[in-house]
Parts: C-alpha cells; sequence; structure tokens
C-alpha cells in the first residue's frame, strides 16, 4: 500500500524520473516510459523484459546498477535489503542526471565510456563483493520468536463464575479441577482464564498486540453479559521465547563455571535452567543451541537477556 | 536375558540399558561391559527388593495399607548427607515440573500456579511430602545445616571433566546417556510404571507413587555410588608404596594416564577403560567389609539379625 502511495509521489514530479529499483513498481513506471519514448529523456527502468528493449534502455540500465553498485559498496552497509535500495536510488539520481545530459551520440553510450564513468578505472574493478556478513549476536537475536505471551486485565467488577459459563459458547468451568472459567474465542485463537475477582489472564498469542485485542474481547464477551465490566490495568506478565544459537554448547562446564544461576540435573530435565538476575528471565539452555527463554516482561528484557547469555555460551561452544 | 547374575531368568522387564548409559554417565567408558551392567542392575534390584521388604515391615507396624515414601524415607533417616540430596532432589523436580507446565501452552489452568499467588489452585499443589518426611526425621535439624552437597559437587566437577575434551558427536553421546534415569518416558509424565514391574512384578507389595519416587532416587544414587567406588579402588590401585607425590598426580576420576595402571583393563576406543566385574565386586566388598571401628572386627550383634545395609544409603 505505501509503495504505491510512494510512486504516486514520484509521479507527481516528472522532471527527475526516479529509477525505482523495487519490482512492485514496474506497472506504474511502464507508463511514461511509452508515452515518451525520446532517446533524450533520461527516463530508467529496472525493468529489464520492457517492450521497449532498444539499446539505448539497456544500456542506461546497465550503468545505472554499476553507479548503484558503487554507490553500495562506498557506504559499506552490511546489512544491506531490498528495502533500502529505494533510498539509494534517490542518491544516485542526480548523478545520472547530469551525466545523461553530456550524452551526444550512439556512440557514447557504452557503459566504459569516460564521459559516463567519470572515475579512472573501471568501476567493476573497484568493487568489492560483500557478502552480507552478521555477527553471531545478531542472527541469534534475529532468531527470537515469541512463541507465548501470558497479560492479565482486572475487569474491575466481582464475576458469577458459573452464570458466565452457563451463557457463552467455548467455556469450561470444573470447579473441582479449577476454579476459574476457562474461556476461548477463535479470533485470535486465544484462551482467557476468568476468576471470581474479576482478573482474566489471556494466554495462547503471538505477540503483545494480539494479545491486547484478545484480552479486549474477552472484555467485551463478559461485558455483554450484563457485568459492569471495565477493561483496567492490561499487563503483559510473561513472554515465552524460543532463539537458536546455530551451535551445540557444553552444559557441564557451564554448569561448573555458574554454579550459582545455572542448575543442570540431565536425569530430571535434558536442559540447563539458568536463572539471570538482572534482566529477571529464566533460561532454557539445551545442548543443540536452542534456548528456550521464559519470564520476560518485554521484548527488550529477552533481547537483553541473549544479548548477555551469547558471549557466555559462546565460549561454552562445542568445537 | 538370562544370565548367571540374573537371580531369575524370568523377567522380561529390566534396565540393562538405562544402567550401560547411567554408567557411561558417570564417567565410565561409552560402552560399558555387558557383564558389568548385568551384575550392577542385579545388585540394584536386590537392593531395591531388600528395601521394600524391611520398608513393608516398618509399615505393617504403623498399620499402613500402602508402602509410602514415609516407609522408604525411614530407612534413610541415618545418611544426613543422602536425606540432604533428596531434599534437593525434590526442590528440583519441583521447579522443573513447574517450568513445564509454563512451557505447555495448551495446558492453560496450570499456568496460573505461578503467575497469579492470590488465586492459587488447592489440587495443584503439594503432592510431593518428601521434604516434610525429612523434616520430620531430622530431628536435630541437620540437613538444613548442610550447606554443600559434596558428592553432587565430586559428581559434577567429573562430568565436566570428561567433557572437556570431547568432540560433538560423543558429547551428544553422553549427554543422551546422562539424561537416561529410572523413570520411564519423558516429560512430566514420566511415570513409574517399569520401575514397579520389575521390582514388584507380581505386586505382592502395595507401592505408592511417591515411595516409588524415592525409590527410583535411590536405585540412581545406588549405580552412581558404584561408580564412585570404582574409581576410589582405580585411584588406590594407582597407588604405589613409598611414593610420596602419588597422591598429587591427577584426578583420580577420568584422567586415563591416571588409571594406566589399574589392575584390569580392557580399554575400549575412550581412553577410560570400561569398569570390569572384578571392580564391581571389590567395590561391594569394601562395602560389606565389617568396620573398622570402636568395636572393629570384635563386633558381635546381640540380636543376632544380620544388618542390611544398603549402597546408596
Amino acid at each position: 500500500m505505501d509503495i504505491s502511495s510512494n510512486n504516486l509521489d514520484k509521479r507527481s514530479t516528472p522532471s527527475v524520473p526516479t529509477p525505482d529499483w523495487t519490482t512492485n513498481a514496474q506497472n506504474e513506471m511502464e507508463i511514461p516510459l511509452v508515452e515518451a519514448p525520446a532517446p533524450s529523456t533520461p527516463a530508467l527502468s529496472s525493468n529489464h523484459d520492457n517492450n521497449l528493449s532498444s539499446k539505448y534502455i539497456q544500456d542506461v540500465t546497465n550503468e545505472s546498477h554499476t553507479n548503484r553498485a558503487s554507490v553500495i559498496s562506498s557506504t559499506t552497509n552490511p546489512t544491506q535489503t531490498p528495502t533500502q535500495c529505494g533510498t539509494h536510488s534517490s542518491v544516485i539520481t542526480p548523478a545520472i542526471s547530469t551525466s545523461q545530459s553530456l550524452i551526444t551520440g550512439e556512440v557514447a553510450l557504452t557503459p566504459t565510456h569516460s564521459t559516463f564513468t567519470p572515475q579512472s578505472i573501471n568501476p567493476h574493478s573497484a568493487m568489492t563483493a560483500i557478502t552480507p556478513m552478521v555477527s553471531g549476536t545478531d542472527q541469534a537475536r534475529s532468531s527470537i520468536k515469541v512463541q507465548n505471551c501470558v497479560s492479565t486485565i482486572h475487569l474491575g467488577c466481582e464475576l458469577k463464575l458459573l452464570d458466565i459459563y452457563c451463557r457463552t459458547r467455548f467455556s469450561e468451568y470444573n470447579p473441582a479441577r479449577f476454579h476459574g472459567v476457562v474461556m476461548k474465542i477463535i479470533d485470535p485463537r486465544a484462551t482467557a482464564l476468568v476468576f471470581r475477582s474479576g482478573k482474566v489472564l489471556c494466554t495462547g498469542l503471538r505477540n503483545e498486540h494480539d494479545s491486547y485485542i484478545a484480552a479486549r474481547k474477552f472484555a467485551r464477551i463478559i461485558q455483554k453479559l450484563g457485568y459492569p465490566a471495565r477493561f483496567l490495568d492490561f499487563k503483559i506478565q510473561n513472554f515465552i521465547a524460543t532463539a537458536d544459537l546455530r551451535f551445540p554448547i557444553r552444559l557441564e562446564a557451564l554448569q561448573q563455571a555458574h554454579g550459582q544461576f545455572a542448575s543442570y540435573e540431565p536425569e530430571l530435565f535434558p536442559g540447563l535452567v539458568y536463572r539471570m538476575v538482572r534482566p529477571r528471565v529464566v533460561l532454557l539452555i539445551f545442548v543443540n543451541g536452542k534456548i528456550v527463554f521464559t519470564g520476560g516482561k518485554t521484548r527488550g528484557e529477552i533481547n537483553e537477556a541473549l544479548d548477555i547469555i551469547y558471549p557466555i555460551l559462546r565460549s561454552y561452544r562445542i568445537s | 536375558m538370562t544370565n548367571y547374575f540374573t537371580m531369575d531368568g524370568t523377567d522380561s522387564t529390566n534396565f540393562q540399558k538405562e544402567i550401560s548409559g547411567m554408567m557411561h554417565g558417570f564417567g565410565d567408558n561409552p560402552n560399558p561391559n555387558a557383564a558389568t551392567v548385568v551384575l550392577v542392575e542385579s545388585i540394584v534390584q536386590q537392593q531395591l527388593k531388600f528395601m521394600i521388604q524391611e520398608a513393608h515391615q516398618n509399615c505393617n507396624l504403623r498399620c499402613g495399607k500402602a508402602i509410602t515414601n514415609y516407609d522408604i524415607i525411614y530407612l534413610m533417616r541415618k545418611n544426613i548427607k543422602k536425606l540432604k540430596r533428596l531434599h534437593d532432589y525434590q526442590l528440583k523436580l519441583d521447579q522443573i515440573d513447574k517450568k513445564c507446565i509454563l512451557n505447555i501452552t495448551t495446558q492453560a489452568e496450570s499456568l496460573i500456579t505461578g503467575l497469579l499467588e492470590d488465586e492459587k489452585d488447592p489440587t495443584v499443589k503439594k503432592r510431593r511430602t518428601h521434604i516434610d518426611y525429612i523434616r520430620e526425621f531430622d530431628e536435630a535439624d541437620e540437613v538444613s545445616q548442610i550447606k554443600f552437597d559434596s558428592i553432587d559437587y565430586i559428581r559434577k566437577v567429573r562430568a565436566a571433566k570428561i567433557t572437556e575434551s570431547m568432540t560433538f558427536e560423543k558429547y551428544e553421546a553422553y549427554h543422551k546417556a546422562r539424561c537416561l534415569s529410572f523413570r520411564s518416558g519423558y516429560g512430566i509424565g514420566r511415570g513409574f510404571v517399569k520401575l514397579e514391574r520389575w521390582l514388584n512384578p507380581v505386586k505382592e507389595f502395595k507401592l505408592t507413587q511417591s515411595a516409588l519416587e524415592v525409590l527410583g532416587f535411590v536405585a540412581y544414587e545406588t549405580v552412581a555410588e558404584i561408580v564412585d567406588g570404582v574409581f576410589l579402588i582405580r585411584q588406590d590401585a594407582k597407588k604405589r608404596s613409598g611414593d610420596p607425590f602419588s597422591k598429587f598426580e591427577g584426578g583420580y576420576f577420568c584422567n586415563p594416564v591416571s588409571l594406566s595402571n589399574a589392575v584390569y583393563i580392557k580399554s575400549g576406543y575412550e581412553g577410560v577403560p570400561a569398569i570390569t566385574v572384578a571392580e564391581v565386586r571389590e567395590v561391594l566388598r569394601r562395602y560389606y567389609s565389617p568396620r573398622t571401628g570402636m568395636n572393629g572386627l570384635f563386633y558381635r550383634n546381640m540380636s543376632l539379625d544380620l544388618p542390611i545395609r544398603y549402597i546408596a544409603l
């Protein structure tokens, strides 16, 4: 949606056509290309399979490719993603348009022509191939996946659980087993525990936003039953997240060195339980390098915990 | 497996695979000697059967219906260190159970226990009461005085030393071996069905689940004690009389060099030679040789009943 709005902006200023490298834009860019096929207009496009497949257009696109590549290599941004290309293309646009004004004939349009490439050396040879290398911490951090998100709300009124159970669908109430109503909704798929005091615990969601929406829906359901329910104290209580370090860990050595935080009893549980004090997060660390985080109140705490634990675990890696 | 060592050849349930894994986990060769495993298994079984017998007598004395963990812990009452270990064992088990429950998202009703303190579920709490019984038996409050579990420490140091220079494949096998225990299955629902079938095949005794839990702990401890004893024997075998520095020569548990002149060596592909039957027999002999205490060899048991001693206790 935002891409199309972007293109609308670009079309409002037709004097400086910007080459858009996102492939989604080719339909938008095609129309001015067809309408203005004059050789002097610097209409650039990343669209290789354009029906105006003349030599001129192809050469220009090649040239702009090299320019773009040199820009990337000079900025040396290691985490180059396709979405960031748009900013780069807007940077190089004036350079291309100035060089376009110097072009006179068919001959000067070879990509290595000196007027076209002011550099003394071939930009291809100056370009170093930088593969996007990410550090291990970044890789581990990007592997964090929230599996469950537990939130609580307070409805601010006393509830009659049996009444709620009888009048709602998909709910369970078994006072002998558990003294709360278990309610479920489908969209977002969530489970809530409703207590007599008006506290609701909402679980089974993958992120905070869904958790908030689910909590509001549960509150609304109870409100519709005729209780004076309000939506108070929404609070995320617990994030359960997983991460993958992609290297095996020697748990015995870790347990020896971090005896006061770690407890490792393989005959009871195959993972090492690491109780971090600050941030207050419990980590379950497994031999294959997978980690489960529990007890974190925010995503920041989980990220922080991973940043702390990563260099530690790194030193107990099995080579 | 019908064998010379097994008491009766009829039992089909055995813990040989588990025991061989446990021995590997405690520092034996990755492929423990099969005869040793069979012997250790029969020792553990015999010990536990004796224990159940004695607990049954105590249970009858106090007019109990079934053998509970009370009776088993009663047998352990003299050994404070082991009581402390059981105490810790229960604490760890409780923590881990809570952790496992937290991880299961569908079991939503269990989630509540750790989160909303004011609305605690009365049915969930306190299934295990080993700690209460330990407090009851431990009148002088000695268990809580123990701050440092030396047995646990030694075993952990040994495990850390063994794994120090392992490749990933070997470490994976080692980790799997350490995960084995006398409980069957995985996760919270780890049961003691197999243990009960092993000890009590015709259900002549009534054993509660909590009693089986303590028995599983004792069985695990027995295997661990036997392996510990073997390493002590190897250390002794290494000592040369008259060498003042022999006691400084390396660790006695895992350093392959220090084990090179142990008597019975049949080395596997790992540095540590597999524990032999003779070594286990020597361990037992040392356990059951008369104490050289105040009475020494002149000790007479006046009431003529032989005191049964348990390796794990």
